[in-house]
This record gives structure tokens, C-alpha cells and sequence, in this order.
């Protein structure tokens, strides 16, 4: 069972997958070059409110901040 | 190299990491060794083991980034190792990505050096899958083996090497281990060697061979060609303008429909890259896959609430602990100040008021304060050193990311502005952690607008007298003014002078590691050699032009100079209702904060009593005179309005920089530009914020 969200939404401690990513080349540039590229695993870490959320993906942890993880479209593993 | 016949390197002339000056290291050696790497792949560690005591920093030309360069050498040859910025990429994104990968393009060093975290293979290999597109010798350096071995991964180095092709050691550079190795790999790499490269074909399909052979029939130079082919489906916008430049209207067109086909060539190169790493680093690590670990204090470091009190008491104790630390070589120059203002004085003034003043007053003072920072700042960039080295930094980035994002500052940018409230200069030095140049350069700009402890007293005191009761309202519009200042400063700088595009956070945040005391020294020892050669003798200079200023001709300031300036230009000061003796302390508190105070009391008090003097200069002084002399009273009784008073406030509270600030701005940008810019802002800033407040004090009161 998969469901579509974004990166923003998502809960502490849910694993996912790296579906699609949004937004201009700038944006899309720096993020793929961290790792988020479409077909990655990741857990989320931490997702506080008004706090960017902190990931682990590819072997550490990542902070994203919130507006560049809205644009990160994920499948949440069930 | 056989993929790129047309491609020779060499600088273009418009590169950005040399503005067309062909000397481009400062340091001469045989080889020219160009050291690239992630963030947080230890690649200043290594810097530091293979050139030692032998660094020069400074920056890049025109630019207002940090250049690195060193030299060592092995069995007779000089390697000169060039740092270039930490990036993720190489994709034109930022000043630090330009620059690194024109510095290989154009200035073709003799070997570039990569560094790869061992512990963190696949992420870090990335910038490996940039670089093998360009035809220069290559050294991959897979450091942290000590870290990596440590989490369980065993990375066969050789199988490695077979498989890309490119000379790989695996070093420790903490324990120094494998260094021996690294430099007989720099000093016997192959230019004939032919790497293993990313498979483009397989991923862009057949846009890329059309792209590859357009590039081909129209012999374009500069850029090895497959690198551009990439480069140019990525969407890479200098690559793109730069080729479209070059071809004639039917290529050009041709190219436009070839790019418009691939879509989302970003992803699709990115991807290609992580295949490589994921065909490269097959069977040769063992690692626990996919194991979350996040550090157990990172639960309570990352907590927006406890980690901000946690970050807020380890900068606090940090302060504390940088002045502790350095208290032994702040001491002579305390004693010095005591000398000056006690006994020296005593004895020198009777044989010569002017010499003995001017040795004390002038001199001394200056050369003391300057001491005093000197050590301070030693103490306050070992404290910041260690907790860069030791990953914390990069948590604080998280937790202040929030309230900086907003006023379009990083969230970094609260080190400086914390250190601003110590010492301006302290802050603007600070903003070299901030990783990109244009959050950098706009907290450096914004910086000197918060108050520095001396301002924060001579603010305190005038407000108390003027205000009373009044005060702590006054100084709260001032802090809510201040931000607003902040976030408007910053807008305008983003909007007009450096227009790009809002980054927000995508950070690593590292795993914790012991501080490397090695990078900490070295990091110490840049900062103290700075602030030698420009904040203490800038300062040291000010003091005694303050003191020239006040004492000639006449030995007292209401016939000095100074006096006599601030009479012609009082219609100026009248602009915020200030009297030529406030706008004079206005003037004087741009040479040095610290002096304010006691010029004022000199000022205001010389006609009433003549135990206040001349060398009231320093803050230490400035409260003796605060609390021996009547010098409120004399104050609210010199016959200045509180509309005058409160527009006082303000213009001292968001006056110019001192003059130490300003030399260090200029040190840290390395512009003329930038350093009149923020002078000039700065003047016409006070004069705004003095009349309004004025004219809004003359409503209210």
C-alpha cells in the first residue's frame, strides 16, 4: 500500500521513497547532488513545525528546510 | 586525453576564479594540485596535514570567498595545493561551484585531489562522477577509514582503483595515516590515464550523442565535450549561455530543440551519476545497509526548544570560555592600560603634557585595546573552531534556520550576530562560517547594525539619564527597529545588489566527531594574523587619531579641532536636532564605541569640573567617570531636549561601524566596493534614523 505525499508531511519515524521532484534546476540541482534523487530510501528523522525536517538518507542525516520539502514528492512504505 | 581532442584548458580570460589575471596562486611549486570534496569530507584536515605552517589565505580574485593555498614537498618536488570550495556539485549554482570547477577547467592544475567520505561512500563519490569527465590527473582520497571502520564498513581501495581507473589511498587524515601514500599518489599520477565514466547513453538516450556530435562538428573549446554535452542537458545555465554564444544561429537552434526534448535533465544526470557509484562500490564495501543512526543528542540538540536553550548556553559558556583561555594574554595588555592611566601618567605628564599625554592618551590606550581583542579573539575562533570541527555548527544552522530564513539570512548567521554583540569586528570575522557567499556577504552587511557591548552601555546610560523610567520602552523600540532594519537591509541586498535566487536549507548535518585540534590551531592562527595586520593597528590608529583630534591645539576639547569641526558642521547635526557637542560624540563613537562615553563626559562635564580629562577614553574609564563624577547631572542639565536626546539615541545605536569594523570588512571582502558601500549606507542610515527619530520625538514629547 503506497500513498503519495510530500517530504513536508510526513511523520517522525516514516520511511520513504523518493518519487518525483519539483520546482526550478537551481533547486533540483542541490537537491540531487545531496542524494535526493527519485528511487532513494530514506527514514524522516524529525518534522517539527516551522523547523526544516531532518532526514536520514544515504547514510546520514540530512536537514531539508521546509519550502524544498514540499517539493519532494514521496511513497510512504506502509 | 582522447575524448576531448578539441579541449586544451587554459583561462578563457572571463573565468571566475582568476578575472583574467593568469597569476593565480600567490605560492610558486612544480606541481599545481587542486583539492576538491563534499562538505564534510575532512578535505580541510588533509589541506592542513600536506601544507602545514605553509598556507596563505586569501581570497578568490574579485570574489569575497576564502582562498586557501599551501605547499609541501616530497623527494625534492613543490607541490602547490590549491583548496578549492567545498561543494556538493558542480553545476553552476553558486560563486563556489563556479569557482571551483573554472579553476579545473581553465587553469588545468596538475592533478586534481578528491575527497571522499569512507564512512559515507555513495554520497560523497558524487563529486568523483563530476570530475571524471575532465581530462586531468586524478587522485581520489577516501578519508575517515578510522570512522568508517568504525560503523563496520571495509572499503577495498583497490577494487576501487581497478574499477574507475583513477589512483585511490585511503587515509585517515586525523590520525595522519596513509599520508605518505597520498603524496607519492599525487607526484606519480598518469595524464594518460582513462577513467571509468558515468553512462551517459544509457540514461539520456539518443539526445546526448546529438548533443555530443553538434558539440563536435562546431569544434567547441574551452570545455571538454562530454563534460559539456552534460553539462548542457543539465541545464547548467553558464555552460548553456556560453555554448549558445559561441554557435551560429542554425546550431544554436538546433541545440535549443535537442534540450527542450530532454526534460528534467537534472534528475536524469544526478541519476546517472548514483548508478555509477551504485556499479563502482559493488562488493567493495561491506556495510550494514540502510541503519538508521541518529546520535542521541542530536534528540535533544535538534529539539526546536531544548536545542535552542542548549545552543544559547554553549554559546554563552563558549564566550566565557574563550576569555578564560586567553586571559594570560589579555594580561599585559590590561597592564598596560593601568600603566597608562596610573603611574605612567603621573610621571611623564609633569615633564611633558604633550608627550606624556600622547604616550598615554594616545598611544597606549589604543596599542592596549588592541592587545585585549587580540587575545580575545584567539579565545572566541578556538571555541567557534571546535565547534565547526566537531559537527555541532551545523546543528545551530538547523535550529536558527527559521528565524534567519525569514530575514533571507542563513541560519548560521546567528554566530556572527551573536559575536556582534561582543565586538562588530568579532561578528564580521565571523560570517566566514556561513557557506554561501551571498548569505555571507549579506550578514556581513547587516552585522555591524547590532550593538556591541560598548554601544549596548554608552545606549544603557544615555537612555537611563535622558529617559528614566522611559528607558526600557526606548530600548525596546530600538531592538524591534533594529530587526526591522535587518530584514530590510537584507531584502534590498538580495533584491537589487545581489540578485539570485532564495536558497533555502539542504544541509548535511555530520555525525559528531572529536574537534581536530589541528584545524582548530590553523583556524585560530588565520584569524589572530588578520586581525594583527589590519583590526589591531586599525584600531591602535583610531585611538590615536581620536586623541590628536580632542588635544590639539589647544590641550582641552572644547578648543580642539574637533571642536572647532564640529562647530562648521553643525547645520549638518541640526538635521536630528543635535548641538554641535552631541554630533561631535557622534563622530567620535564612529573612531571607537568605547570612547563615546568618555568623550561625552569630557564634553559635557569640562565646563563644570576639571577632574573629568581628555583620557576618559575607554570603556573601563568611561564608567570610573560615570561613577565619580556628577556626570548625569551634568548631562540633564546641558540643556538637551528629549527629542534631541532620543534622536541621539538612535543615530548612535545605528551609526557608522568603527573604523576597527570597517577594516575588517574590508579584510573579509577584500573589496573596496563592498567596504565604501557598507560606510556609505551606514551615513546615510544614521541621518535617517536621527531625524525620524527626532521628528517623532518632537511629537511625543
Amino acid at each position: 500500500m503506497y500513498r503519495m505525499k510530500t517530504l513536508e508531511i510526513m511523520r517522525p519515524g516514516a520511511k520513504g521513497t523518493v518519487k518525483d521532484l519539483d520546482g526550478n534546476q537551481s533547486f533540483l540541482s542541490r537537491a540531487v547532488s545531496i542524494g535526493f534523487t527519485p528511487g532513494v530510501e530514506f527514514t524522516v528523522l524529525q518534522n517539527y513545525r516551522h523547523w526544516p525536517v531532518v532526514v536520514w538518507l544515504r547514510d546520514t542525516q540530512v536537514a531539508i528546510g521546509r519550502d524544498e520539502a514540499r517539493k519532494i514528492v514521496v511513497d510512504e512504505s506502509k | 586525453m582522447k575524448a576531448s581532442s578539441q579541449y586544451t584548458g587554459g583561462c578563457p580570460g572571463n573565468c571566475s576564479c582568476c578575472e583574467g589575471k593568469t597569476n593565480i596562486g600567490s605560492i610558486k611549486g612544480d606541481l599545481t594540485i587542486a583539492l576538491v570534496g563534499q562538505p564534510n569530507t575532512g578535505k580541510s584536515t588533509i589541506f592542513n596535514m600536506l601544507t602545514g605552517a605553509s598556507q596563505h589565505v586569501g581570497n578568490w580574485p574579485g570574489k569575497t570567498i576564502e582562498k586557501k593555498e599551501g605547499i609541501f614537498t616530497l623527494d625534492g618536488k613543490i607541490g602547490h595545493v590549491v583548496d578549492l570550495p567545498g561543494t556538493y556539485s558542480l553545476t553552476a549554482n553558486s560563486q563556489e561551484e563556479t569557482i571551483a570547477r573554472d579553476f579545473i577547467l581553465h587553469h588545468t592544475p596538475d592533478v586534481v585531489v578528491i575527497v571522499v567520505d569512507a564512512s559515507q561512500l555513495e554520497r560523497t563519490l558524487y563529486m568523483v562522477a563530476e570530475v571524471v569527465l575532465f581530462p586531468v590527473p586524478l587522485v581520489i582520497v577516501l578519508n575517515k577509514k578510522d570512522a568508517a571502520e568504525k560503523k563496520g564498513i571495509t572499503i577495498d581501495a583497490k577494487k576501487l582503483e581497478e574499477r574507475t581507473g583513477v589512483k585511490t589511498v585511503a587515509m585517515s587524515a586525523l590520525t595522519g595515516e596513509g599520508k605518505d601514500e597520498l603524496m607519492e599518489a599525487i607526484l606519480s599520477t598518469d595524464s594518460d590515464a582513462e577513467y571509468c565514466k558515468p553512462d551517459l547513453n544509457k540514461s539520456f538516450g539518443p539526445v546526448y550523442k546529438e548533443v555530443l556530435e553538434l558539440l563536435r562538428e562546431n569544434k567547441i573549446s574551452g570545455y571538454p565535450v562530454e563534460w559539456a554535452a552534460l553539462k548542457l542537458l543539465e541545464e547548467d545555465k553558464a555552460v548553456v549561455a556560453d555554448i549558445k554564444n559561441v554557435l551560429d544561429a542554425k546550431a544554436r537552434h538546433r541545440l535549443g530543440v535537442m534540450l527542450k526534448a530532454c526534460k528534467r535533465g537534472t534528475i536524469t544526470g544526478a541519476d546517472a551519476r548514483f548508478t555509477w557509484i551504485k556499479r563502482l562500490t559493488e562488493n567493495s564495501q561491506i556495510s550494514e545497509k540502510g541503519r538508521v543512526k541518529q546520535h542521541r543528542f542530536d534528540r535533544l540538540a535538534l529539539h526546536p526548544l531544548g536545542g535552542t536553550v542548549i545552543s544559547l548556553v554553549i554559546l554563552v559558556l563558549g564566550i566565557i570560555a574563550a576569555y578564560i583561555i586567553m586571559l594570560p594574554l589579555m594580561i599585559p595588555g590590561y597592564i598596560l592600560f593601568l600603566l597608562a592611566a596610573g603611574t605612567l601618567r603621573d610621571v611623564l605628564i609633569p615633564v611633558s603634557p604633550l608627550l606624556g599625554s600622547m604616550f598615554c592618551d594616545g598611544i597606549l590606550y589604543g596599542v592596549s585595546a588592541g592587545l585585549v581583542m587580540l587575545g580575545f579573539i584567539g579565545g572566541v575562533f578556538f571555541i567557534l573552531g571546535i565547534m565547526e570541527s566537531s559537527g555541532y555548527l551545523a546543528r545551530l544552522a538547523y535550529l536558527f534556520d527559521p528565524y534567519m530564513n525569514r530575514a533571507g539570512l542563513h541560519g548560521k548567521s546567528v554566530i556572527p550576530l551573536l559575536m556582534g554583540l561582543v565586538c562588530n569586528i568579532f561578528g564580521v570575522m565571523g560570517t566566514r562560517v556561513i557557506d554561501s557567499s551571498r548569505q555571507r556577504l549579506v550578514t556581513l552587511v547587516v552585522t555591524p547594525v547590532i550593538p556591541c557591548k560598548a554601544l549596548l552601555l554608552v545606549i544603557g546610560f544615555i537612555t537611563a539619564i535622558f529617559f528614566g523610567h522611559l528607558a526600557v520602552p526606548i530600548f525596546l523600540s530600538l531592538i524591534v527597529v533594529m530587526i526591522a532594519y535587518i530584514i530590510m537591509t537584507s531584502f534590498f541586498l538580495r533584491k537589487y545588489i545581489l540578485p539570485g535566487e532564495q536558497t533555502g536549507l539542504i544541509m548535511e548535518l555530520p555525525p559528531y566527531q572529536k574537534p581536530i585540534w589541528k584545524d582548530v590551531f590553523m583556524y585560530v592562527y588565520t584569524k589572530v594574523k588578520s586581525f594583527w595586520y589590519r583590526g589591531f593597528w586599525f584600531i591602535t590608529i583610531a585611538f590615536f587619531l581620536t586623541w590628536a583630534a580632542v588635544y590639539f591645539p589647544g590641550g582641552s576639547i572644547e578648543n580642539s579641532y574637533l571642536a572647532a569641526f564640529g562647530h562648521t558642521i553643525e547645520p549638518l547635526g541640526r538635521i536630528m536636532g543635535l548641538d554641535w557637542r552631541l554630533f561631535i560624540v557622534l563622530i567620535i563613537s564612529f573612531f571607537s564605541k568605547e570612547a563615546t562615553l568618555g568623550v561625552m563626559a569630557v564634553i559635557f562635564g569640562a565646563a563644570v569640573s576639571d577632574t573629568v580629562n581628555v583620557n576618559f577614553i575607554s570603556i573601563d574609564m568611561a564608567i570610573w567617570a560615570v561613577v565619580n563624577g556628577d556626570f548625569g547631572a551634568y548631562l540633564a542639565s546641558a540643556g538637551i531636549t528629549p527629542a534631541s536626546a532620543l534622536a541621539f539615541i538612535y543615530a548612535v545605536f545605528f551609526s557608522l561601524p568603527c573604523t576597527g569594523t570597517l577594516a575588517i570588512i574590508y579584510g573579509e571582502t577584500r573589496s573596496y566596493k563592498w567596504t565604501a558601500g557598507v560606510l556609505c549606507y551606514s551615513v546615510v542610515m544614521t541621518f535617517l534614523m536621527g531625524s525620524l527619530a527626532y521628528q517623532a520625538g518632537r511629537l511625543i514629547f
